[in-house]
C-alpha cells in the first residue's frame, strides 16, 4: 500500500537523522565578551577605564553612602525622619550620633557596593589591559586605573583604617587577602598615586574640552596635598612639606583659578568650562551616563515651585544652626543655603503651601519625626540651568577643586609656621571670593571654620573634623558626648569579616 | 471517570487487537453481541475470550463481536480495563447483550510514569496522582491548584490570589538553596523550561528601579486549560525521577491530556460564574482613631475631614466566568479532541483582570496495521493581564505599592480633591487608588506547546519511538505611569516596553523492549534526547509625553529614551537513559534505571553527569504463605538513586565582559562602559541528590481501604549555592558547588470507600505529610562556608536587616533574630541584649489534606480541607505597622497602640513578629447535581455550586498564613515571610456542564 510506504519512509528516514545527533555542549554565547580577547584598541581599553571611573563616581554621588559617610557624623549634615513618613533609618542614625555598629548596613554598603568593587573593577581591568598584547598603547589607561584604584583604596584607608591591599585580577578564595595596616596602605596609595602621576598628562598638555573629566597629572597632586595633610592620623607622622610641594605642583600650572562664585563650580551649565575643578565626574542622565540626584534628596517638597522642577523633591539631607552661625551675614556663600522663610526666585514672592502658610525653614528639632520645614539646605548642585531626566540633574560630581589646594597650602604653610603670611593670603583670597572682610591673621580654628564654610556638603567635612579633632571632643545638636579616639575609623562590616576570616576586625569595635 | 476509561482502553487496544486477531478460529458454534456501559454507550475493543481456550475476539465500532466454533459448555469472559470482568456461560445463547460496569478501583492502577505508563501494582517507586475525576471544581483554578492538598509529599501553595498568579510546588520540601526547587514539568511527554518563569520575572523592574510593577513570575502552566487535563502524576522518589535525571531532583511533575475515544461523537460545554471577595482585611486605625492618637501624641494632623477604610477602596467584588467547549470524535485508526476555553477574570483590587484563551488538539492515528502509531499534540494558549502595581520589594517610605499605600495612607482623606484629582501627600504617600489608573501595566502571554510522537512496532517485542517537542512562548509586558502619578514624578509619563522570546526544542528516541518468558516479564527502554533552550529579550524605557495618550502605542512621542537593552542567551541538555523493569510472577519487582546527562551549564570537564538508581519491591500479599484474607494487596518498596538539579542559569562557568546599561561621558560624547559581568567557575558541576526511599502499599477488606506510607531520606550535596566573593572584587557573588542539605520525612495517603451503597456513598481520601529539612554543612574544600543572610526584611527601618539565616545543622527558614520578653515602659525587651538567635523556623512539621466526596442519587457534595502545622510565619506586614513613629505620615495598626510601644522607639525585627502559622483552611465545597437525561439529546447535564478558600482556622493575626513572599528573580525565594502579597480571595461559583 502507497501510505504505508510512505510510513516505513519516514519513520526509517527520522531514525537515520536522529542516529547522527550530537553531543555538542559548548555554550553559545550572544552579546558577551571574553577579557582575553576583547582589549585591542585604546577605545576598547577606555571603555573598561571609564566604568572604574563611573564606580567611583558612586563615592560623590548625593544619594550613596559612598557620599554620605563623609557628611554623616559631622555637625553639617544631618537626614532626621520625615513626621509625613519617611527617611528614618537606624543605620543612618547610628552613623550621625557616632555610635556605629559592626553590623551596621551603611557601612556594609560603603564597603562592599561601593568602594571595593570599585577596586576590584580596577584590579580586573588593569590585569587584562598589562596582558593585552597592545599593552604599549596603553600606559595613560593603565596609569588612570592604578590612580582610580589608589583613590578607592584612599577612600577605604580614609573610612575603615586597616584594610586588605589586593592588587591581582581576582581573589582567590584559598589565599585570601589578609589585613594590612593604616600606614601601610597609605603607603600604597601614595606610591600608586605618585607613579600614576608620572604617566598622566597634565592638564596643560590636553584639550581641556576632549579629555574631560579624565585624570590628569594634578588630579593625582590634588589628592596626594589631600592625603598628605591628614598624614598624622593615618601614620602618625605629619608631612605638610609635601602637601605644599603638591600644591604649588597645581598653583605653579597656571591652569587653574577661582571662579566668581563658589556655586559656580557645581552648575549644569559649566563643567568643562569651569576654571576651578579639578576632579570630578561627568553626568549625563539624557544619555544615560550617570545621575546627580541632589535635589531630589535635599530640597522641600514646594521647592517643586520654586524651581519650576518636574517633580517634587523628597525632603531628606538638611543641616542646624551648628553650621549656619559660622557664617557672617555678608558672606556671598549664605546664598548657597536656604534657612528662614521662603521665596520664589525673584525673592519677594512667598513660597507658600497649598493652605497659604509660607514656608519657613527652622533647625532641626526632632530627629526621628521632622516637620516638614525642619532643618536648612545646601544648594551646591543648583537646579537652575539643570536639563532633567526625571528626578535626575546632569552636574557633574565634583571632587576636588583650586579653593581646596590653595586652602591646604595655606594650612600646611601655617601649620609649619612658615610662610604664614603666605598661608594668610590664600585664606583670604578665598573669603574676598565670597565678599568676606580679609584677615589679618589665622588660627587653626579659623582655618578650620573657614573650610567648614567652603566645602559645606562637598564630603571634606568628616576628614577636616578628624584632623582638627572636634569630631572627638567637639558637641553639637545630635551628639551631645565625646567621642572615644577609636572611633575615627568605621568597624570592619560583619558581612566581610565572614566572607574572609583572615580579616582583622578594628580595635574596639 | 467514562473519558478516563476510554484512555486506557485506547492505549491497550492497539495491543490488543494485534494479539486477538492473529489468534485462528477452528469450531464452528458462533455467537454474537453487542457490549454496552451502563450509560448505553456502545464500547469498542472489549476482549472477548473462550475461557480455558486461546480463541477470542474484540469489539467492533458499534460495540458488537462474533465468534465462531464456541464449545457448548463454553464461558466467555469479557473483560475491558477499567470495568468490572464478567463472565458468561453461553449455553443455550447466540446472541448476547453485555453491559459492563466501570470499576474505579482497578483505574487507579494506572500510572503515568516517565516515558510510559504503568500498572500501579507494578510500581517500585513513590509515585503519586489524581485523575479529572478528583480534580476540585471551580473558577481559574491553575493545574498546579488541581493537585494542591489532594497529594501526600506534593506542597502547593499559591503565591498571590492576583488573576493568572503562579505557584510554588515543593516535593518532599526544597533540596536546594540558590538553584531552583521547582519540580520539573513535563507536559504530554515535553519537558518545558522552567527558566520561562525566570524570564518573566526578570520582565519587571531594572536594577531596583520602577520595582513597583508586580514581580511575580507568571504560572509556565497558564496555558493549559485543566479541563484538557486527564491525570496529573508526581515522581517522587529517585527511583521513578532517575529517568529524568539531572532535573529529577524536585520531582517530576507529569500532566496528561485527555484524548479522543473511538467510536463516539461527543460535544461537551461548561461554563461558569462566580464572584470573588477579599477574606480578610488588616486592622488599621479608622480615621477617628488616627484622628484621637494623633491628638494624644502631641502631633499635627493633617485633617481633609474623611473617614475611610483606604483598603475598601482597593478592594472590591470580583466577578468572573469562563467557556469551555470540547468536542471528539474518532474511528479505530484515527481519533482526535478538539477544545476550546475562553475566560475573563477581574481581580478583587480594582485595575487588576485577566482575559485568557486556549485551544488544543490532540490527534492520534494508527497506521501499518496499528504497528504504527502517530500521536500530534497542539496547544496553544493566550493571556491578557492588567496587573496591579503589588510588588513585595517595595515600601520603603516612597509610596511604591498599591497595596501597602492603601493600608498607610491618611483615613482623613476622600479620593479626590474639589477639582477632581487624586489626593496625594508628596513626596511620598500615593493615593492608593490613584494607581488603578494611573500604573498600568499589561502584560500578554502567549504560548505553544507542540508535539509529535510516533510509535513503531517494528519487529515483535520491540517498538521504536521518536518523540518531537515544540515549545514557543512570547511575553509582552507594557507599563506606563500617568504624567499625573505622583509615582512618576518628573517623569512626564514613563512608559517600559519589554518583549521576552524563548523557545526550546525537543528531540527524543526511545528503543522499547516488552517481553514475557514465562513467568519472567521484561520491560526495558533506552533512549536519548536533546533539548535545546533559547530566549531573547529587549526592553526599552522612555518618558516625557505630551499626552498619557500616547503610551506604549506611539514610543515616538516621548522627549527622551531612558534606556535600551536587549540579550538573548541559550543551553542545552543532552541526555542518553535507560530503564530495565522486571517483574517476576507480579510478585517481585524490580527496576534499574540509568541516566547520563550533559549540560552545557556546567564547565568543561564537568558537563556530564551520571544517574544511577534502583528499586526493588515485593507484592507480599502475592506469596503463598500469606494467608489474610482482609488484605486485599499489600506491596513492600525500596529504592535508592541518585538525580541532580542543573537550575542555575546560563553561562555560570564563564568569565564574561558585557556592556553596562550606563555610559559615562568623556569630551562630551558617551563611551559605552564595558566591565566584568561574572568570573568564571570552571569548576562548576552537577548538584547531585540521592534519595532512599522505602515505602508500602496497601489495599484493604476488597480495596475499600487502599493506601500508601513513604518514608524517605534525600541527601543533596554539592549545592549550587551563589556564595560570596571575598573582596576586593567588583563580582560579589559567584555560584559554586557548596554544602549539603538533607530532607527526610514519612508521608502517608489514605483512601477510603467509608458507605457503598446504590443510592448513597462517601469516599474519603486523607493525606499527611512530614518533612525535616537540615541543612548540613555550608562549605567544600575551596569556599569557606557562610551563614548566608535571607529574607531582607522591607520597610522603613528594617532594610538592612535580614528575617532569615541559612546556617549549618538548621533547616532553611530558619528565622534569626532578636527575642521579644516584653514592653517594659514603652520599650521593647529582648533576652541576651538583643542578642540574636533562633526565633522560629518556617518548615512546617506536618501538611494535610483531607477530602470528603458524598453522593446521594444524583446529588454529590465534596469537601477539601488542607492544613498545615507547626510552621512560624513573619509577619512582616505588622513589624512595619506597629510602631506609632509611623504616625502621623503613616497609618498603623490598632496593635501599633494597644502594645504599648512608646513613639521614640525604633521598627525592630524581632520575635514580636514571628507567629505560628498553623492553618486549616476549607478549599473547596462543591455541592453538584446530575440530571436524568436519558431520552433527550443531551447525554449528561450537571450543574454545581462551589466555594473556594471558604474559611480558614488560624491564629495567624496577618492576612493569610499561607505566604510566598518575595518570589523575586534574585537571591533566595524565602519561606513563611508575609509582605504585600496580593491577597487570596473567597471565591462563589455556579457551573453548568453539558454533554451531547
Amino acid at each position: 500500500m502507497k501510505t504505508k510506504n510512505v510510513f516505513k519512509i519516514l519513520a526509517l528516514s527520522t531514525g537515520l537523522v536522529l542516529l547522527a545527533s550530537c553531543t555538542n555542549l559548548d555554550e553559545e554565547i550572544y552579546g558577551k565578551l571574553s577579557p582575553d580577547t576583547y582589549y585591542k584598541t585604546e577605545d576598547e581599553a577606555l571603555s573598561s577605564v571609564a566604568g572604574v571611573y563611573y564606580r567611583l563616581s558612586y563615592m560623590l554621588s548625593p544619594s550613596t553612602d559612598g557620599w554620605r559617610a563623609g557628611e554623616y557624623g559631622t555637625d553639617e549634615m544631618f537626614c532626621p525622619g520625615r513626621a509625613s513618613g519617611g527617611w528614618y533609618d537606624e543605620d543612618n542614625m547610628q552613623m550621625m550620633s557616632h555610635t556605629v555598629k559592626s553590623d551596621n548596613g551603611a557601612i556594609k554598603r560603603l564597603w562592599g557596593t561601593y568602594l571595593f568593587p570599585e577596586i576590584g573593577a580596577a584590579n580586573a581591568v588593569l590585569a587584562s589591559l598589562k596582558e593585552s598584547p597592545n599593552v604599549s598603547k596603553f600606559n595613560g589607561l593603565i596609569a588612570e586605573t592604578r590612580a582610580l584604584r589608589a583613590y578607592g583604596y584612599y577612600y577605604a584607608m580614609d573610612y575603615f583604617g586597616n584594610v586588605p591591599i589586593f592588587t591581582g585580577a581576582k581573589v582567590d578564595p584559598n589565599n585570601l587577602p589578609t589585613t594590612n595596616t593604616r600606614k601601610d596602605v597609605y603607603d600604597f596609595i601614595v606610591t600608586e598615586f605618585k607613579a600614576a602621576a608620572k604617566d598622566l598628562p597634565s592638564i596643560t598638555a590636553v584639550s581641556k574640552t576632549a579629555y574631560y573629566p579624565r585624570f590628569t597629572k594634578e588630579a593625582i597632586y590634588t589628592a596626594l596635598a589631600s592625603l598628605y595633610l591628614n598624614a598624622k592620623g593615618y601614620t602618625g607622622t605629619d608631612d605638610y612639606e609635601d602637601v605644599i610641594a603638591m600644591c604649588d605642583s597645581v598653583i605653579n600650572t597656571n591652569a587653574y583659578s577661582l571662579e566668581k562664585n563658589v556655586g559656580d563650580c557645581f552648575l549644569a551649565t559649566n563643567k568643562s568650562k569651569s576654571t576651578e575643578i579639578i576632579s570630578s565626574f561627568s553626568v549625563d542622565p539624557s544619555k544615560n551616563a550617570g545621575s546627580n540626584q541632589f535635589i531630589l534628596y535635599t530640597q522641600n517638597a514646594l521647592d517643586q515651585y520654586k524651581y519650576s522642577l518636574p517633580f517634587s523633591p523628597a525632603n531628606g539631607y538638611c543641616f542646624t544652626d551648628d553650621a549656619l552661625s559660622r557664617y557672617e551675614k555678608c558672606d556671598n556663600r549664605l546664598k548657597l543655603l536656604e534657612y528662614g522663610p521662603q521665596y520664589y526666585l525673584d525673592g519677594v514672592t512667598p513660597l507658600c503651601y497649598s493652605n497659604g502658610t509660607q514656608l519657613v525653614l527652622t533647625t532641626i528639632k526632632d530627629m526621628v519625626s521632622a516637620a516638614d520645614n525642619e532643618g536648612y539646605r545646601v544648594l551646591k548642585y543648583s537646579p537652575i540651568g539643570v536639563t532633567w531626566s526625571g528626578y535626575n540633574a546632569n552636574n557633574d560630581l565634583v571632587l576636588e577643586r583650586y579653593a581646596n589646594v590653595l586652602l591646604m597650602k595655606a594650612e600646611a604653610e601655617f601649620r609649619l609656621g612658615k610662610n604664614t603670611d603666605d598661608a594668610l593670603k590664600l585664606v583670604n583670597q578665598i573669603r574676598q571670593r565670597s565678599n568676606c572682610p580679609t584677615w589679618t591673621d589665622l588660627s587653626l580654628q579659623k582655618i578650620e571654620d573657614e573650610r567648614a564654610r567652603e566645602f559645606i556638603w562637598e564630603g571634606q567635612r568628616r576628614r577636616d573634623m578628624i584632623r582638627f579633632g572636634d569630631f572627638f571632643t567637639g558637641k553639637w545638636f545630635y551628639k551631645t558626648t565625646t567621642t572615644e579616639d577609636w572611633r575615627g575609623i568605621y568597624p570592619i562590616p560583619d558581612y566581610e569579616l565572614q566572607n574572609n576570616p583572615k580579616l582583622k576586625q578594628n580595635t574596639n569595635y | 471517570m467514562k473519558d478516563l476509561i476510554i484512555l486506557f482502553r485506547k492505549a491497550t487496544i492497539t495491543a490488543l487487537m494485534c494479539l486477538l486477531c492473529s489468534i485462528a478460529f477452528a469450531q464452528s458454534h458462533s455467537v454474537t453481541g453487542i457490549v454496552k456501559d451502563v450509560s448505553g454507550e456502545p464500547m469498542i475493543g472489549v476482549n472477548i475470550a473462550v475461557k480455558g481456550t486461546a480463541s477470542g475476539t474484540v469489539t467492533d465500532i458499534d460495540g458488537k463481536f462474533s465468534l465462531s466454533n464456541v464449545p457448548e459448555k463454553a464461558i466467555l469472559t469479557i473483560s475491558f480495563i477499567g470495568y468490572v470482568k464478567q463472565e458468561i456461560a453461553v449455553g443455550e445463547q447466540k446472541s448476547l447483550n453485555v453491559t459492563l460496569v466501570s470499576d474505579s478501583k482497578t483505574l487507579k492502577d494506572v500510572v503515568v510514569v516517565g516515558y510510559g505508563t504503568m500498572k500501579k501494582s507494578d510500581l517500585t517507586g513513590s509515585v503519586t496522582s489524581v485523575t479529572s475525576e478528583n480534580f476540585k471544581t471551580g473558577m481559574d483554578l491553575s493545574p498546579q491548584q488541581l493537585m494542591q492538598g489532594t497529594l501526600a509529599g506534593v506542597n502547593v501553595s499559591e503565591n498571590s490570589g492576583k488573576p493568572g498568579g503562579s505557584s510554588t510546588i515543593r516535593v518532599r520540601g526544597g533540596t536546594s538553596i540558590s538553584a531552583s526547587n521547582d519540580p520539573l514539568f513535563v507536559i504530554d511527554g515535553v519537558p518545558i523550561s522552567t527558566t520561562v518563569g525566570v524570564g518573566n520575572a526578570n520582565l519587571s523592574g531594572n536594577t531596583g528601579k520602577n520595582d513597583y510593577f508586580d514581580q511575580e513570575p507568571s504560572n509556565p502552566l497558564s496555558s493549559i486549560n485543566p479541563n484538557d487535563i486527564e491525570s496529573i502524576n508526581i515522581l517522587k522518589d529517585a527511583s521513578a525521577t532517575a529517568i529524568y535525571g539531572s532535573r529529577g531532583a524536585n520531582g517530576v511533575v507529569l500532566i496528561t491530556t485527555k484524548k479522543g475515544k473511538a467510536g463516539t461523537e461527543q460535544l461537551n460545554y461548561s461554563y461558569s460564574l462566580g464572584t470573588s471577595n477579599v477574606t480578610k482585611k488588616l486592622d488599621v486605625l479608622t480615621a477617628d482613631e488616627y484622628r484621637s492618637e494623633i491628638k494624644s501624641l502631641g502631633l499635627t494632623i493633617d485633617d481633609k475631614g474623611d473617614n475611610a477604610n483606604w483598603q475598601d477602596r482597593i478592594f472590591h467584588s470580583a466577578s468572573t466566568f469562563n467557556h469551555y467547549l470540547s468536542f471528539m470524535s474518532g474511528n479505530e485508526r484515527t481519533n482526535y479532541r478538539a477544545s476550546l476555553g475562553y475566560g475573563e477574570q477581574q481581580g478583587i483590587i480594582i485595575g487588576s483582570n485577566m482575559n485568557d484563551a486556549n485551544i488544543r488538539m490532540n490527534v492520534i492515528h494508527s497506521a501499518l496495521n496499528d504497528k504504527l502509531k502517530i500521536d500530534l499534540r497542539l496547544n496553544y494558549g493566550e493571556s491578557y493581564t492588567n496587573q496591579s502595581p503589588i510588588s513585595n520589594t517595595v515600601g520603603s517610605e516612597m509610596g511604591t505599592c498599591m497595596l501597602y499605600e492603601a493600608y498607610v495612607f491618611n483615613p482623613t482623606y476622600p479620593i479626590r480633591d474639589s477639582e477632581g484629582n487624586y489626593y496625594n501627600v508628596a513626596p511620598y504617600r500615593v493615593n492608593p487608588v490613584s494607581f488603578s489608573d494611573q500604573v498600568l501595566d499589561k502584560r500578554r502571554i502567549r504560548r505553544l506547546i507542540g508535539d509529535m510522537t510516533a510509535t513503531y512496532n517494528f519487529y515483535k517485542p520491540f517498538t521504536f519511538q521518536v518523540n518531537m517537542g515544540y515549545n514557543y512562548d512570547n511575553t509582552n509586558r507594557n507599563s506606563y505611569i500617568s504624567k499625573n502619578s505622583l509615582l512618576g514624578n518628573g517623569y512626564g509619563g514613563y512608559v517600559s516596553v519589554q518583549k521576552l522570546e524563548d523557545y526550546s526544542k525537543l528531540l527524543e528516541t526511545i528503543l522499547k523492549y516488552n517481553q514475557s518468558f514465562g513467568k519472567h516479564n521484561i520491560d526495558a527502554m533506552a533512549g536519548y534526547s536533546y533539548q535545546y533552550f533559547y530566549d531573547d529579550m529587549d526592553r526599552t524605557t522612555a518618558y516625557g509625553f505630551l499626552s498619557d495618550t500616547f503610551k506604549w502605542y506611539s514610543l515616538d512621542a516621548a522627549q527622551s529614551i531612558e534606556s535600551i537593552s536587549s540579550s538573548a542567551e541559550s543551553n542545552k541538555l543532552i541526555s542518553m537513559y535507560g530503564r530495565i523493569n522486571y517483574n517476576y510472577d507480579d510478585k517481585y519487582l524490580v527496576t534499574a534505571t540509568l541516566r547520563r546527562d550533559g549540560s552545557s551549564r556546567f564547565g568543561s570537564g564537568h558537563k556530564w553527569g551520571l544517574f544511577p538508581s534502583a528499586a526493588l519491591s515485593w507484592r507480599i500479599s502475592k506469596e503463598k504463605f500469606f494467608k489474610c484474607n482482609f488484605v486485599s494487596d499489600l506491596k513492600l518498596r525500596a529504592s535508592y538513586g541518585v538525580t541532580g538539579n542543573q537550575e542555575i542559569g546560563n553561562y555560570n562557568s564563564l568569565t564574561t565582559l558585557g556592556a553596562s546599561s550606563s555610559g559615562y561621558i568623556v569630551g562630551g560624547n558617551k563611551i559605552t562602559i564595558v566591565l566584568p559581568q561574572q568570573y568564571s567557575n570552571p569548576d562548576l558541576k552537577w548538584e547531585q541528590t540521592a534519595q532512599t526511599d522505602f515505602g508500602v502499599d496497601f489495599s484493604l477488606f476488597n480495596s475499600r481501604i487502599r493506601g500508601n506510607v513513604d518514608y524517605y531520606y534525600k541527601r543533596t550535596s554539592d549545592l549550587l549555592l551563589s556564595v560570596a566573593v571575598p573582596s576586593p572584587s567588583l563580582i560579589t557573588s559567584q555560584i559554586a558547588n557548596v554544602g549539603t542539605v538533607t530532607n527526610k520525612g514519612i508521608e502517608a495517603e489514605l483512601g477510603l470507600d467509608v458507605i457503598n451503597y446504590k443510592d448513597f456513598s462517601w469516599d474519603a481520601n486523607l493525606n499527611a505529610s512530614h518533612n525535616k529539612n537540615k541543612v548540613t554543612s555550608l562549605s567544600n574544600g575551596k569556599w569557606t562556608g557562610n551563614n548566608v543572610q535571607v529574607a531582607p526584611c522591607q520597610g522603613q527601618g528594617l532594610s538592612g536587616t535580614y528575617a532569615q539565616l541559612i546556617m549549618e545543622g538548621q533547616p532553611l527558614g530558619t528565622f534569626y533574630g532578636k527575642k521579644f520578653t516584653g514592653v517594659v515602659n514603652g520599650v521593647e525587651q529582648f533576652a541576651n541584649n538583643g542578642a540574636k538567635q533562633i526565633i522560629g523556623c518556617a518548615q512546617p512539621k506536618l501538611t494535610f489534606g483531607i477530602t470528603n466526596t458524598f453522593r446521594y442519587k444524583q446529588l454529590s457534595l465534596s469537601v477539601m480541607m488542607r492544613g498545615s502545622v507547626g510552621n512560624d510565619v513573619y509577619n512582616a506586614m505588622a513589624n512595619n505597622l506597629s510602631y506609632l513613629s509611623y504616625l502621623p505620615g503613616k497609618n498603623v495598626l490598632k496593635r501599633a497602640i494597644t502594645d504599648g510601644v512608646s513613639r521614640d522607639q525604633p521598627v525592630t525585627y524581632s520575635s514580636r513578629f514571628i507567629e505560628n502559622g498553623s492553618f486549616l483552611r476549607m478549599d473547596n465545597v462543591t455541592l453538584g447535581y446530575d440530571f436524568n437525561v436519558k431520552q433527550l439529546l443531551i447525554t449528561k447535564a450537571r450543574i454545581y455550586m462551589s466555594a473556594q478558600n471558604l474559611f480558614i482556622i488560624t491564629g495567624y493575626k496577618g492576612v493569610d498564613p499561607e505566604v510566598n513572599s518575595e518570589v523575586s528573580r534574585t537571591g533566595i525565594a524565602p519561606l513563611g515571610v508575609d509582605y504585600l502579597s496580593y491577597p487570596k480571595a473567597r471565591t462563589f461559583s455556579f457551573g453548568i456542564n453539558i454533554t451531547f
